[in-house]
């Protein structure tokens, strides 16, 4: 048995603060365009795909912060994603920044959509783990602001049955915390798509960029053999505006193992036939949760946010 | 500041069914002997470290089961580690099969413990992630009949203050569960000590034998970066009655980065200056919990055991 997603990880290059979203949609229907002689059926690009990453930078004036968030989605910058989708039979991913009024309150997010291959959003998810900090901090070489522009998401982590499987979606930080998958691993997923900007170096310290490298692979490799679930980690790459990103876009088996991966900071896309029926044998083994998962001994995990030392003896 | 324990991962090759205790525990000694020459803290042995890896073989008769198991920790044939550690002001992990008489009722877990350097046990961890089967599978290549053999531990996964810091413990099969380590985490747990006995050969065959090691590793390295934690993973390696088992004994640092690798499938003793202050940098910033962790949205962790499908 399978059950094939011809899935294309389409990295993106670095957009500088004053690339418009037309330019940044056009390259992104280019990418569409060769998923498309490779047969993808479904195009994941990265977190905030259609601006640069603005959180490095600190800004006051909430007009000026709110013109890197979307009003709507789709609008008319980015209409023609969806329109391709539609003629393609492709579906895709895309993460932005949102901005919605609900009950008459204005709330902003860092969000991801998935949308079908009639063009229709079928999945929307809220990042959880807001990275960074909330006010300008003089002692970082580049500012990490999400924890200001962003609430965090309110839709908790949801599968959807879409592309003949169980699909998830994480972004960025996110992907660092076990949580996440296994969350989504308890509803059966079978693929996660997780978009990131990620920072080549640290803005507080001096680790080595080939860490940070390995612990963005790490991460996601772990979240996909501890719930035998393919991971798709796509990223935007390259030098934005002098702030170097990593890239290292990847497409993880529910091994564990890397089968796809980038090798530029640019544009770049890889596919990979990706099946799902690989994860059954770890479900149905050594990660059969019914058979082998003790909650009765996690309390802690969802009792306790932050770590407390033991008791003095 | 550095807070510096001496660490030495004691691998162990294989134990053969005949082999009896008294001969396991010379060997032991002989790495203690070693550790205590290169100026070790605390030494790490692995799991079941002094008998063959049992649940690989269908046994009906409970007295011969219980052959397995110890009584007494402590016991006559043991007593040599616990003197050798006063004398050497030497602390250590073991792991074992425990035979425990609790309440007038017979327990049998697979059990670990940690004695400190006067000799003195100090801490006992009971396996929770019990692998494999309870009943005879006449098409694998071998058995894991721990769920059989073995109950699920009860006593949680405590962390302790020991040898300096926040030490804590799991058993092989923990290892691949990331609530193994959160829930140390969540007590600040700067070292987990881990035994292994880790067949290289899937039971039947259906994945490539490589990725028995890269899964003991990755696991071991994720579990460490994102609780911000050492991990001494410590294998019991070699061929055992026909049936190899993986070595790949590995001191892993707080960035998931492995330190110290064993590069034999027999005993072999890998040392390293582990400092705990190494832990602070990732649990202040990028794993600071307190900050960043959002337990509204975990939920389904602590409520569901099973995976559950979304309805159609």
């Amino acid at each position: 048995m399978s059950r094939i997603i011809t899935v294309g990880a389409a990295q993106l290059g670095p957009i500088q603060k004053a690339e418009s979203r037309a330019s940044v949609v056009e390259r992104m229907l280019a990418l569409m365009a060769k998923g498309r002689e490779r047969g993808v059926e479904l195009i994941v690009f990265p977190e905030l795909a259609l601006t640069t990453f603005f959180p490095r930078w600190m800004m006051e004036d909430q007009a000026e912060v709110d013109t890197w968030f979307e009003r709507e989605m789709p609008n008319e910058a980015t209409q023609p994603l969806f329109d391709a989708a539609r003629d393609y039979g492709m579906g895709f991913h895309i993460g932005y920044a949102e901005l919605v009024e609900e009950d008459g309150v204005v709330h902003r997010y860092n969000t991801a959509i998935t949308v079908d291959k009639a063009g229709k959003i079928v999945g929307k998810y809220r990042k959880i783990h807001l990275p960074g900090h909330s006010e300008f901090d003089p002692d970082r070489k580049f500012q990490h602001l999400e924890k200001r522009y962003f609430e965090i998401g309110n839709l908790g982590w949801p599968v959807w049955r879409i592309f003949g499987g169980i699909i998830g979606m994480a972004i960025c930080n996110d992907r660092r915390w076990p949580e996440t998958y296994r969350v989504m691993g308890l509803q059966g997923v079978e693929m996660v798509l997780l978009g990131y900007n990620t920072p080549t170096v640290n803005s507080q310290s001096d680790e080595s960029p080939h860490l940070r490298m390995f612990h963005n692979q790490m991460s996601m490799q772990a979240g996909a053999y501890q719930n035998a679930t393919w991971v798709i980690g796509v990223a935007k790459a390259g030098c934005e505006d002098d702030n170097d990103l990593m890239g290292g876009s990847v497409i993880i088996a529910p091994t564990g193992e890397i089968v796809s991966q980038c090798r530029t900071l640019e544009d770049e896309l890889i596919t990979a036939d990706c099946d799902l029926d690989a994860c059954n044998f770890a479900k149905a083994t050594i990660f059969n949760f019914a058979a082998h998962r003790r909650v009765e001994h996690y309390g802690l995990i969802t009792e306790r946010t932050g770590a407390e030392p033991p008791p003095e003896e | 500041m550095s807070r510096i324990i001496t660490v030495g991962a004691a691998q162990m090759g294989p134990i053969q069914r005949g082999d009896d205790r008294k001969s396991v525990v010379a060997r032991l000694l002989a790495l203690m002997a070693e550790a205590h020459g290169k100026g070790c803290d605390l030494i790490v042995y692995p799991e079941l470290a002094l008998t063959t890896f049992f649940p690989r073989w269908l046994m009906e008769d409970q007295e011969e089961i219980d052959g397995w198991f110890e009584s007494a920790m402590p016991s006559n044939e043991t007593q040599p580690l616990f003197n050798a550690a006063k004398e050497y002001g030497l602390g250590f992990h073991l792991g074992y099969a425990e035979l425990a008489r609790e309440n007038g009722e017979t327990h049998r877990y697979n059990t670990a413990i940690m004695v400190d350097k006067q000799g003195h046990m100090f801490a006992k961890f009971r396996k929770i992630h019990i692998p494999g089967h309870a009943d005879y599978e006449p098409t694998y290549r071998y058995q894991h009949l721990e769920k059989r053999y073995f109950e699920v531990g009860d006593l949680g996964f405590p962390v302790w203050k020991a040898f300096g810091g926040h030490v804590g413990m799991a058993i092989c099969n923990d290892r691949r569960w990331p609530e193994t380590y959160r829930v140390m985490g969540l007590q600040d747990v700067e070292m987990v000590l881990i035994g292994y006995n880790t067949q290289s050969l899937a039971q039947d065959g259906s994945y490539p034998a490589h990725l028995s090691m890269f899964h003991n590793h990755l696991s071991m390295q994720a579990g460490a970066y994102q609780n911000s934690t050492w991990v001494v993973g410590v294998a019991k390696a070699g061929c055992e009655e026909g049936i190899d088992m993986i070595g790949g004994s590995a001191i892993i640092a707080p960035t998931g980065e492995i330190a110290a690798q064993c590069i034999t499938e027999e005993d072999e003793l890998i040392v390293h200056d582990c400092d705990l202050d190494a832990c602070k940098p990732a649990k202040e910033d990028m794993f600071n919990f307190a900050a960043h962790r959002r337990i509204e949205h975990y939920g389904l962790i602590a409520e569901r055991t099973a995976a559950k499908p979304p309805s159609d």
